[in-house]
């Protein structure tokens, strides 16, 4: 509330003195996280962020949603008093608005969110009782969370910033001759075959040539399950759309290419993507994180097979590397990424008896991280909205999780087969097991208000641990 | 508080897989569950691969709900003000029952010199005990509507923002517009709110503005009245003595512009929630307002003399108006 007297003078002194207070309280009361909520494509970003935020603003209004954060935070006699979203403001983003996400989930015929096709944001602000006699005495601090959603396919776009066309035309054009992209790479390769290397630039050619790769991209995905697909923008093109800055495509080709080739129009095309993604997205809004989460879905990774599991293990080491080596603070460089946690996701499609095995692949999936002086990294498998119950199989008894398939009403059993402690060798007889798309689960019955918050599987463990150090 | 899990049918620890005896019918090499065929699920066997069984019992998942979380111990934040309630009503106690043996003392001793000067003290009595009984009364009466603005805070608090928002608010908010006028439009508006959210973005935009104006107004008259005194008083403790006066007086009507009624021991209930609840917005600004204003005050008064110290203890009761306001409030 702002002061006034009714006297010019002391209005003045008063507004000064309500200025000079105001940030001296943020300054002492007030921190802010920046969670980067990262992952590929059709990982659960989503509603990974709708999770967290649903079960925050629970337990800040009275519900044990997030058990393990409570404990922790009970350990050393703190308490969240109240968890507030704070309003959208003047903010440039879209609007992350996690209730209408949850009306998504908790409708009459729920479905899950669609995909994510542009940036969005949310802040929320935590009010955190200070510990100790004094601590009452003190205000309470604020910890503001800022989370980020964007489309996962835009990630793959963030190792590009440190490649040179060439750098990326040869690298993708190896991947192309790999198996299983070969099986799909055929029209592609051929319409390169035929192109002259010092071929003019001409419009057609660069559209004809961007339209199969993105059909290849687009393949790739949907038919192998693939995630590594670069340009990310190719197959989610945001609000911006499809523009002639994107008819690019790789071509192999060594040296500086000559002036007015169709292999220099291509390359400074990849650049001015390159930039705008730079300038329109990465330098603004995917820059020092103080917390990253990488979402995986190792299990869709798993039983699509070698190909689709080889692809999601590289694509999730170059994109950790990539946000590290952006999490620093703009003055000093000092490195602002504190804690890493890789997360496999859906480990609500794996019964309680095969999770230890399954966390166990996934670690061996992402690697162990944590030299010196990086990051403090951990490993979870956790559901962030839990759509199934454990149970037996009704012939052999054998653990399986129950869940009621989409457009369905009543609960099948599911087994994800056997799930290896370590990644299998390649070659190895595991992957002979025929791809298998998994099945998508109903979400539970949920309070569309989100009064009881998401049921959920460890994510209060790893909220717990994101968050110790700063709350 | 509860060491289990939040989630009543969240599985603690690992489950081990139940071992069963092989079924001496199924054929041999075939693999438990194999699901070539002749299971009834008709699922593909763990070695194979993943594999989804046929329909069974049972319809929707529905999982339990999270428990409720206690609030903080209210022992806890008793303290020493505790003491001093229970000091208080010690010596309330004292005085009341005092007076009362004098009262009847002096009715018996009238009664032994006169009946009549008997029945007239006697009157006397019941007129000073129904007095007291009165103001008693209107003590209760103004707790209890502290103690439902304090409820009515717990159930905004906990309705989720999509969630319709409770009556009692609207109920509050139109208590406050009796009182006030210009309020009248955006009570009108905040009752067609659908959910919680538009309840508070309403209440945001409409209703608490106008109450903003009016405290700020109550707050910058008894600044006025502050930096005279202050500024014409020679005596520090006449200064004080002015300052907690007025103060008082100002949380009185901020409590009544919020519907609050302004008994004695609702004054000191809020005194107490002021001071205490550091997690208010307005306690933590005061806490911190006050070191810089101290320092700031320590070089204005160099350049300005006392009225750098005068303008600081005005600007105290426009703080003070305001975070009795937020007190009143549900939210």
């Amino acid at each position: 509330m702002a002061a006034g007297f009714g006297l010019p003078g002391l209005d003045l002194l008063g507004q000064g003195l309500t200025r000079l207070t105001s940030e001296a309280e943020r300054a002492l009361n007030e921190t802010t996280l920046r969670i980067a909520i990262t992952g590929l494509s059709r990982s659960g970003k989503t509603v990974f962020i709708t999770s967290l935020i649903a079960n925050l603003l629970a337990m800040g209004r009275g519900r044990d949603t997030l058990p393990a954060l409570r404990r922790r935070m009970a350990e050393e006699g703190r308490r969240i008093q109240a968890v507030r979203l704070e309003p959208a403001g003047t903010q440039a983003l879209d609007w992350f608005d996690a209730a209408d996400k949850l009306r998504d989930l908790a409708g009459a015929t729920p479905h899950w969110p669609p995909r994510t096709s542009d940036l969005a944001s949310a802040t929320l602000t935590l009010v955190v009782e200070r510990p100790g006699e004094w601590g009452r005495w003190l205000p309470a601090r604020r910890v503001r969370l800022e989370i980020l959603d964007y489309p996962g396919e835009w990630l793959l776009d963030l190792p590009l910033l440190d490649q040179s066309y060439e750098e990326w035309s040869a690298a993708t054009l190896a991947q192309l001759r790999q198996p299983p992209r070969a099986a799909l790479a055929g029209d592609f390769l051929a319409f390169l075959a035929g192109l002259d290397r010092n071929a003019p630039a001409d419009d057609a050619v660069a559209k004809r040539g961007f339209l199969l790769y993105r059909d290849l991209l687009a393949a790739a995905r949907d038919r192998h399950g693939l995630r590594w697909l670069q340009p990310g923008r190719f197959l989610v093109p945001g609000p911006k759309g499809e523009s002639p800055m994107m008819w690019f495509f790789p071509l192999a080709g060594q040296g500086s290419a000559g002036a007015g080739s169709l292999r220099a129009a291509l390359a400074e095309r990849f650049d001015a993507y390159r930039d705008d993604m730079r300038r329109s997205y990465f330098d603004p809004w995917f820059a020092r994180f103080d917390r990253q989460v990488v979402l995986v879905d190792a299990l869709g990774a798993l039983c699509a097979g070698e190909g689709a599991f080889t692809d999601a293990r590289q694509a999730v080491a170059r994109i950790a590397q990539a946000y590290d080596a952006r999490s620093r603070s703009r003055w000093l460089g000092l490195r602002t990424l504190k804690r890493v946690a890789f997360v496999a996701t859906k480990a609500d499609y794996v019964p309680q008896a095969q999770r230890e095995a399954f966390l166990g692949l996934f670690r061996g999936m992402v690697g162990l991280g944590g030299g010196a002086g990086d990051p403090a990294v951990t490993h979870a498998a956790l559901a962030a909205l839990r759509c199934t119950e454990e149970g037996e199989s009704p012939a052999s008894g054998a653990p399986v999780v129950y869940g009621v398939p989409m457009g369905e009403a009543r609960r099948r059993p599911f087994r994800p087969g056997q799930i290896p402690p370590q990644p299998p060798a390649p070659g190895d007889a595991f992957w002979r097991r025929p791809y298998f798309e998994l099945p998508v689960f109903r979400p539970p019955v949920i309070d569309p208000d989100g009064r009881e918050g998401l049921p959920h599987l460890e994510m209060d463990r790893l909220i717990a641990w994101l968050l110790e150090d700063a709350l | 508080m509860n060491a289990g899990p939040g989630w009543d049918d969240e599985p603690q620890r690992p489950v081990r897989a139940p071992t069963r005896a092989p079924d001496p019918r199924r054929p041999p090499g075939l693999a438990p569950d194999s699901g070539l065929g002749v299971m009834p699920d008709a699922m593909p066997g763990a070695a194979l691969g993943p594999g989804l069984g046929q329909p069974t019992e049972g319809g929707l998942i529905r999982h339990g709900e999270p428990m409720a979380l206690q609030g903080p111990d209210a022992v806890r934040s008793a303290g020493w003000l505790a003491s001093l309630g229970t000091l208080g009503l010690a010596a309330a106690l004292l005085v009341l029952g005092s007076f009362g043996l004098w009262l009847g003392l002096m009715v018996n001793d009238l009664f032994a010199a006169s009946p009549v000067l008997g029945w007239l003290g006697s009157a006397l009595g019941l007129g000073v005990g129904g007095l007291l009984a009165v103001a008693a009364g209107r003590e209760w009466r103004a707790l209890r509507r502290l103690d439902s603005l304090e409820r009515l805070a717990a159930r905004v608090r906990e309705t989720p923002d999509a969630a319709p928002p409770p009556p009692a608010l609207l109920d509050w908010a139109e208590a406050v517009a009796r009182r006030l006028p210009e309020a009248v439009p955006a009570v009108a508006t905040l009752r067609r709110a659908a959910t919680m959210a538009e309840a508070r973005g309403l209440l945001a935009a409409g209703l608490l503005p106008v109450l903003d104006a009016r405290t700020r107004s109550l707050g910058g008259q008894a600044a006025r009245q502050v930096f005279l005194a202050t500024a014409v008083i020679p005596s520090p403790v006449l200064d004080a003595l002015a300052m907690g006066w007025l103060g008082l007086r100002l949380m009185r009507q901020v409590a009544v512009l919020h519907g609050v009624r302004p008994g004695t021991l609702v004054l000191g209930r809020l005194l107490r929630r002021l001071a205490l609840s550091a997690g208010l917005a307005a306690g933590a600004e005061v806490v911190t307002e006050a070191g810089v204003e101290q320092l700031v005050e320590g070089h204005a008064a160099k350049l300005a003399g006392g009225a750098a110290g005068a303008a600081v203890a005005a600007r105290r009761m426009v703080r003070l108006a305001g975070a009795t306001a937020l007190a009143c409030r549900p939210l």
